[in-house]
């Protein structure tokens, strides 16, 4: 897109020196000339395609950074120079008849600054013409310090945009990004990612395979120069059925080099260790041997003398480093980048880390004239990922602490081990038998070519060409003795799971963009095809001869399990768009997607998704022409998405195989059995109406400027598995089109000059605040629904098998918690007495009989808030001093409920009952006394609010080193401050706290330099 | 290059994309669809084989993985271990220590129509219904025609019967467990609206109606392959329905049930040992009429036997030898009631070993590690050291071998066998519906002296009463799934007439409503089929 890019700065341009031109002044016949180089003020490094206005004439800097205007009559001019990512640059310059004045322009980086062009799905418009709700985050405003997957670098940024680590500190263990809510139950929440123009699987795909959990793993972060995040109806609804969620576009560095560049190399490379920041809080040896004996007397037997900290030993503090290396330069007419990247993170758990090397390239080139723009870009990495296991956090929480962790006459291995198969595994030894490993390769790319059709202005015609490749895979091995295995008589398992994904696309469309007197007039349409292939074959066998060909090999085997999946996606899609400005004040746009998708069903084979908007530019207007208020835009949009990220083949009756340890006996032969599935022939995508209403507000020429948004989406046709009535389909629930919900919000963002410099080395503060509130309430789960319907949902919590906690109610939000109401005591804690004295403590005693009917059970459990903030706050202030910079985010939720696994399955007397293997317990139990477990008590549901000090960075410029070397060091999770008592309020989207991996405290201290 | 050129190109690309895109139409490649696996001829006999593991497993992976069901536990899901819980926790022969979801409830009779375990037991007999209503559709004459596969009626003529009769027999569950619930045919259309209720009266007359129908496309009793429907499975299934007619539908039926018995009694042997029933070659006991057949290698699930072997051994390693039943440990949860250890005359004061002379009873352990007694009273169901265990199912063999696997036993579910047809002829004797009661005792004493080992425990024709005959059946057919049934038939479930502990939630015992004879259709049904009127009471 550099090229269209290019042309839209050049009609900014010019636009500007009309309306810049100072008059007054008549030529003369001889003139004087004003030259100088363009530098950031910080680096010096030279800036390219930086706007000069002086004179009524406007001049772009070279790649060098210099610039020449030329026959300017004398007198003293304002020189203005602009340029995305920088702030303005004003100054005097007094010219005179035949002399050359000398402005050199030092410009600071202002990264929250206004940019003036936006990205929008197939192009890019004018801020000023574009009504969606857009928000832009430059490669100056990214989160810092030791970023694991990208998705990180926007947390805290921007209003309405939830970014959640899956698995708290581990590394590359999954990351969620909620736009205003979500708007799925069963498909994905995730929003689609658009990388260079080249959109990826929603919710998986490239990011998935493999095991890396985050779509965006296997980017180097210093390959990226902003990420785009739309999120109204009229900036998504061009992606149709994939935009339902948001769409975030990514564009790489390698996508946006400038022509005729300097050849210039350079390094940026950090080193950090991070420390644990929170563990469960158990019992230790002392507590829990006098635990036993008040409470299990009969149990001390078994108890050892030892005094192990099970976390401790499993835990320590870890290391990372990264480093990239790039190249870029070009000739008049092209450019290149080539980055060379390498990633290495320890986790604090033993045995887990996470290392990426990636090989970017990107090239531009401009032919015939400059009429036609060709780019390529070529992202590829290898991303490695080890795991220690599952289960070990948990069994390191659950073990006793008066246990050793050896024992040289263990049959485990010379790990103690309790003889009980129910008994909690010894978490050292799992992890230190275990080898579990991913690695994955993955590349993504395209070819762009633009071209400007000559005689028809303003009409370019672009294809484009693209891919996204992945194959990814895991490997797992567990010894024969070690203990999980014995116990579920899988006695040595080795597996490896190999998954493929490829996709191509194919994108082809006309982009006019129209300028008379006081119209403009900017319009898209085209069509678009990608298809993905997936390959995922499966081995593993159990019950092996041998261990000693550990993950590498398998020797002779009792049990195996091989399968081979291989699916297919596809989705071709129509789409235009228009966008029409009156009088630069009146802008009117409308866009639509046709899409046809392989995973719909026969009778819905094609989807359409309008959107339309309007914007009134106030500010324009005559009677509100104010210094005070600089700017001042009303917008409105409605549109419909869709959500297609549901599974393949969902419309077609198909039969599956038994394996052959789940056959049926006839006489002595056992018989393989099919099994024919059940559908919904017409499945959809799910369809989401929203619409918005924005203000653009600026004030005091723009120092102070921000957005208020206010929006409304209702979900219909969510699809999930229904229940079906019994006997009218062959399974208990069917995967169909039911359900409805609505999200509703607003937004409020405020970007502030707290301090502006008049010199370069003046002290400077610009700072960001955004808030979000959102609402998420269901409204249908159930096509005869009456109201009262309730559908367990969510995970499994760990505890006894199959408990749910959460629940799908109408006038709830998803996914809201779903317990009794405890009672509680004068004391504040939950009781846990014979209250009715009826000889024994149980349900009636504790909880709040809802419904009267003197009996506790399912029907007395409610609904009770929802682990979805009600309230996302994020703050970035950014301060320069001379050449010191010093940075730093923080980030809060309020309203969101976390309901603490970790308490409610350790925190009981019980656990010290098993006689074979006493069970240790979360310190909750000290105080509310619980004999057995509380699952379903609300008492569990923690409010998990907090305020985060998600980075502070303090950075240091050395200016007449090479072209600049910048020195920092960064503190990720300086401090978290919370009501909630478990380890990490932010360990999961999910809302429900089971042994999630802890999160850290980094301090990374790094170095940029280009020579 | 000129710009023509280019142009042309971009044309080309543009019309290329579009061309080469406009259908994006894909079929499944991995799985096979309707529209091929009958070319297959052998996909009948997996289609029939599949309907029998309905009852034996949870999916097509054993022993977990691709359930048949969503969103609930697939250990859970397993039809004999729900049918089991259904008919044996609310009673005297059973309490569970575990504390999932709606499991205590089980044992004190008080669920809700929400519990999981009633939604899942619906589910398994609807499931079933519907799998055979499929199988049906696809193997009509006309299908098969339509297909070229004529040659293939005549043995498909039997597996249409067995079909019919793992319907009627799920049926027969749906009635005794959940009274009024839609009686859903072959003619009713898949992916179709939601089905009528119909009545307990309407499925009774169609699964009576369906049994004598297919009995002729059946082998004759005990002449079937093992783990196949018989004649006999169907005299026997429409025995139990005649006993229970009057629960069913109002009016006794019992000397119908006789009837149906004649064909059963002279075609089955006791085995010779009691416990040859209950082990990992239980396969070879002549006793057994219709059984669901579990192996350790080839039908692996987390219900069934797998939980029934397991979940009746715990305690330490010193305590119950996980070894003694084949196993590699057990799961810590069945006990049986104080009142239920009563039955067996001595047991009680019996300090350790011999309980009593009445070899059917396996009271286990009653000294724990640390020396204490483990107690006879259930102070608390979730407590697994209150109450008596009674592993009676083992996964070694008659000859003391171990199963194919440690963790899967080989056991297979008795689910009819020819010693509960002789306590039925007992009851229905002493009920006034043909037989003689001296023909009864006669049966009584067979089983018994198998129990005893001798005929010290025999009984004449006068001590039969319907009273010992209830108690007969718990003696003999605990934990096999038919003691809710009984206790209903003598309408002693609920109510105060009989009581043990936890019944009603307290310890001694206590009345529970009427209501509770019937298990309420699930509030997920309800939900789901509007038509459906919630059973009185929930």
């Amino acid at each position: 897109m550099s090229g269209f890019r290019r042309f839209l700065v050049a009609l900014a341009a010019v636009a500007l020196s009309t309306a810049a031109l100072p008059g007054g002044l008549t030529a003369q016949e001889t003139t004087g000339t004003i030259r100088g180089r363009v530098s950031d003020a910080a680096q010096l490094t030279p800036i390219a395609d930086a706007t000069i206005s002086v004179a009524g004439q406007t001049v772009l800097s070279t790649a060098d950074g210099f610039y020449v205007v030329e026959d300017i009559s004398a007198g003293v001019y304002t020189l203005n120079a602009n340029v995305l990512g920088y702030r303005p640059f004003s100054t005097e310059v007094t010219v005179r008849v035949g002399e050359t004045a000398t402005v050199n322009v030092n410009m600071s980086v202002a990264p929250l600054e206004m940019t003036p062009l936006v990205a929008v799905g197939y192009g890019e418009l004018e801020r000023s013409e574009n009504v969606g709700v857009v928000t832009e985050v430059p490669s100056e405003a990214f989160n810092t310090g030791r970023i694991v997957t990208s998705e990180e670098l926007i947390k805290g940024k921007v209003a309405g945009v939830q970014v959640t680590e899956n698995n708290g500190g581990e590394p590359g263990g999954g990351t969620a990004i909620r736009i205003r809510g979500g708007t799925s139950i069963t498909s994905s929440n995730e929003p689609l990612y658009v990388i260079d123009g080249v959109p990826i699987e929603v919710g998986g795909g490239i990011g998935s395979v493999g095991g890396l959990r985050s779509p965006l793993a296997f980017l180097n972060p210093d390959d990226i120069a902003s990420m785009t995040v739309l999120k109204d109806a009229s900036a998504t609804a061009i992606y149709g059925s994939r935009g339902a969620n948001g769409v975030i576009l990514i564009e790489t560095t390698a996508g946006r080099a400038a022509a005729g560049a300097p050849t210039k190399v350079s390094y940026r490379g950090n080193f950090s260790a991070s420390t644990i920041d929170n563990t469960p809080n158990v019992l230790n040896a002392p507590q829990f041997r006098n635990a036993v004996t008040e409470q299990a007397p009969e149990v001390l037997g078994v108890l050892d003398n030892e005094t192990t900290d099970w976390y401790d030993a499993m835990t320590d503090n870890s290391f990372g480093q990264e480093h990239t290396l790039a190249v870029s330069g070009g000739g008049e007419k092209m450019d290149f980048r080539v980055s060379l990247g390498f990633f290495d993170q320890e986790g604090v758990v033993n045995f887990t880390d996470m290392q990426r090397a990636s090989l970017n390239f990107g090239y531009n080139q401009l032919l015939f004239d400059d009429q036609l723009s060709l780019a390529a870009n070529v992202l590829g990495a290898r991303t490695e990922r080890n795991s220690a296991g599952s289960r070990v956090l948990g069994s390191a929480t659950n073990f006793a602490p008066t246990q050793p962790i050896y024992d040289s006459l263990s049959v485990y291995g010379g790990y103690f081990e309790w003889d009980d198969i129910l008994g909690t595994n010894n978490p050292v030894g799992e992890a230190n038998l275990v080898t579990q490993q991913e690695v994955a390769y993955r590349s993504i790319g395209n070819v762009t070519a633009e071209y400007f059709l000559p005689k028809l202005d303003g009409l370019s015609v672009t294809g484009r060409f693209g891919y996204t490749f992945v194959n990814g895979e895991g490997q797992f091995f567990a010894p024969s003795f070690a203990k999980f295995q014995t116990e579920a008589g899988q006695l040595g398992t080795v597996w490896r799971s190999t998954g493929t994904e490829s996709s191509w696309l194919g994108d082809a469309f006309l982009t006019y963009a129209g300028n008379w007197e006081n119209h403009q007039l900017t319009a898209t349409g085209g069509y678009s095809y990608q298809q993905w292939q997936t390959d995922n074959p499966y081995f593993e066998a159990q019950q092996l001869s041998s261990d000693l060909l550990g993950p590498d090999g398998v020797p002779s085997y009792d049990f195996n399990r091989i399968t081979l999946n291989v699916e297919e996606h596809k989705l071709g899609s129509w789409f235009g768009r228009a966008n029409y400005t009156l009088l630069d004040r009146y802008t009117l746009t409308a866009s639509i997607r046709a899409d046809e998708s392989s995973r719909f069903g026969e009778e819905n084979r094609w989807g359409y998704f309008p959107s339309f908007g309007a914007a009134w530019n106030i500010g324009g207007e005559s009677f509100a022409d104010s210094d005070f208020l600089s700017d001042l835009r009303l917008r409105g949009s409605w549109g419909k998405n869709g959500n297609e990220a549901f599974a393949n083949y969902q419309q077609y009756k198909t039969y599956t195989y038994s394996e052959n340890t789940a056959q049926a006996q006839f006489g002595d032969e056992f018989i393989p059995t099919i099994r024919p599935s059940a559908i919904d022939p017409n499945i959809k995508w799910e369809e989401t109406t929203s619409w918005n209403i924005g203000l653009d507000y600026g004030f005091n020429r723009n120092r102070w400027w921000g957005s208020l948004e206010y929006y409304d989406k209702t979900t219909e046709d969510l699809i999930f598995d229904v229940i079906v009535a019994g006997g009218t389909n062959l399974s208990n629930v069917v995967t169909t089109n039911v359900g409805e919900m609505r999200n509703r919000g607003f937004e409020f963002t405020l970007n502030g000059v707290f301090a502006e410099p008049s010199d370069p080395g003046d002290f400077s503060w610009d700072a960001n605040f955004n808030f979000a509130y959102n609402d998420n309430e269901l409204t249908k789960i159930n096509q005869f629904g009456t109201g009262t319907e309730k559908i367990l949902a969510g995970d499994a919590i760990s505890g006894a098998v199959g408990n749910f906690i959460q629940v799908l109610e109408p006038g709830q939000p998803v996914n809201s918690f779903f317990v009794y109401e405890h009672k509680i005591g004068a004391d504040g804690l939950p009781i846990y007495a014979d209250v009715n004295g009826d000889g024994t403590i149980n349900e009636q005693d504790l909880y709040v009989d809802q419904n009267g009917d003197g009996n506790i059970n399912q029907d007395d459990r409610r609904a009770y808030k929802s682990p979805q903030p009600d309230w996302i706050m994020g703050h970035t202030s950014l301060m320069r001093w001379n050449r010191f910079d010093l940075s730093f985010t923080l980030l809060a939720n309020l309203g969101n409920y976390v309901y603490n696994n970790v308490a409610s399955s350790t925190g009981f007397y019980d656990q010290l009952r098993d006689a074979a293997a006493p069970s240790n317990m979360h310190v909750s139990v000290l105080q509310n006394n619980f004999q057995s477990p509380q699952y379903f008590s609300d008492w569990y549901v923690e409010d998990a609010g907090f305020l985060r000090m998600q980075n502070i960075e303090l950075g240091y410029t050395f200016r007449n080193w090479l072209n600049g070397v910048r020195i920092y060091g960064v503190v990720q999770n300086a401090f978290t401050i919370t009501g909630y008592s478990g380890v990490d309020p932010t360990a999961s989207t999910d809302g429900i706290d089971n042994n999630r991996y802890p999160r850290t405290r980094t301090f990374t201290a790094g170095l940029n330099v280009t020579f | 290059m000129n710009i023509r050129k280019i142009m042309t190109l971009c044309v080309a690309f543009v019309g290329l994309v579009a061309v080469n895109a406009c259908d994006v139409t894909t079929e499944p490649r991995s799985t096979v669809t309707d529209a091929n696996i009958f070319e297959d001829t052998q996909s009948y006999e997996a289609f029939l084989a599949r309907l029998y593991a309905g009852l034996g497993v949870t999916g097509q992976q054993g022993p977990s993985g691709d359930g048949d069901f969503q969103r609930l536990d697939e250990g859970f899901s397993s039809y004999n271990r729900q049918l089991w819980q259904l008919q044996e926790l609310p009673t005297d022969e059973a309490v569970i220590a575990w504390n999932d979801a709606g499991l205590p409830e089980l044992s004190y009779q008080g669920w809700a129509s929400s519990n999981q375990f009633v939604q899942m037991m619906y589910s398994r007999i609807m499931f079933q219904v519907s799998m055979v209503n499929e199988f049906l559709r696809e193997t009509t004459d006309e299908v098969l025609a339509s297909r070229g596969q004529e040659s293939l009626t005549e043995e498909i003529q039997q597996f249409r019967a067995e079909a019919r009769f793992l319907r009627a027999l799920s049926y027969w569950h749906g009635i005794d467990l959940y009274g009024d619930i839609p009686l859903v045919t072959e003619e009713y259309p898949l992916n179709g609206p939601p089905p009528p209720q119909s009545t307990r009266q309407e499925l009774y007359n169609y699964v009576v109606s369906e049994l004598n129908e297919i009995r002729g496309d059946l082998p004759p009793p005990g002449a079937g392959e093992y783990g196949r429907a018989d004649q006999g499975a169907v005299a026997m299934l429409l025995a139990k329905l005649y006993m229970n007619a009057g629960v069913y539908v109002g009016s006794d039926a019992y000397s119908q049930a006789m009837t149906e018995l004649d064909n059963v009694l002279g075609a089955y042997q006791l085995a010779t040992n009691y416990r040859d029933n209950f082990v990992a070659d239980n396969h070879l006991s002549p006793e057994l009429i219709f059984a669901v057949p579990q192996d350790g290698e080839r039908t692996r699930q987390w219900g069934g036997q797998t939980f029934l072997v397991h979940a009746q051994v715990g305690g330490s390693n010193e305590e119950m030898p996980p070894e003694n039943w084949g196993i590699d440990g057990g799961w810590w949860g069945l006990r049986v009631t104080p009142e239920f250890v009563a039955l067996f005359p001595g047991a009680e004061n019996s300090p350790e070993g011999e309980y009593s002379p009445d070899g059917r009873q396996y009271f286990y352990w009653l000294i724990r590690d640390n020396g204490e007694p483990r107690s006879l009273e259930i102070t608390s169901i979730t407590d697994w050291y209150a109450g008596w265990t009674c592993p009676k199912y083992s996964n070694l063999t008659s000859s003391g071998l171990p199963g194919s696997h440690p963790t899967f036993p080989d056991t297979d579910y008795p689910m009819f066998r020819l010693a509960d047809a002789y306590l039925m002829y007992a009851e229905l004797a002493v009920r006034g519906a043909g037989g003689s009661t001296a023909q009864a005792a006669e049966y009584v004493n067979q089983l018994r002296q198998r129990a005893y080992g001798d005929a010290s425990g025999n009984i004449g024709a006068g001590d039969l009463t319907l009273d010992f005959v209830l108690d007969e059946r718990a003696r003999e057919l605990y934990w096999e799934g038919h003691r809710r049934t009984d206790l209903i038939r003598y309408g002693l479930f609920t109510g105060g007439d009989k009581l043990w502990s936890w019944k009603g939630n307290v310890q001694a015992g206590a009345s529970t409503s009427d209501h509770l004879n019937v298990y309420p259709i699930p509030a997920s049904e309800i939900l789901a089929n509007p038509n459906l009127t919630q059973n009185p009471g929930y």
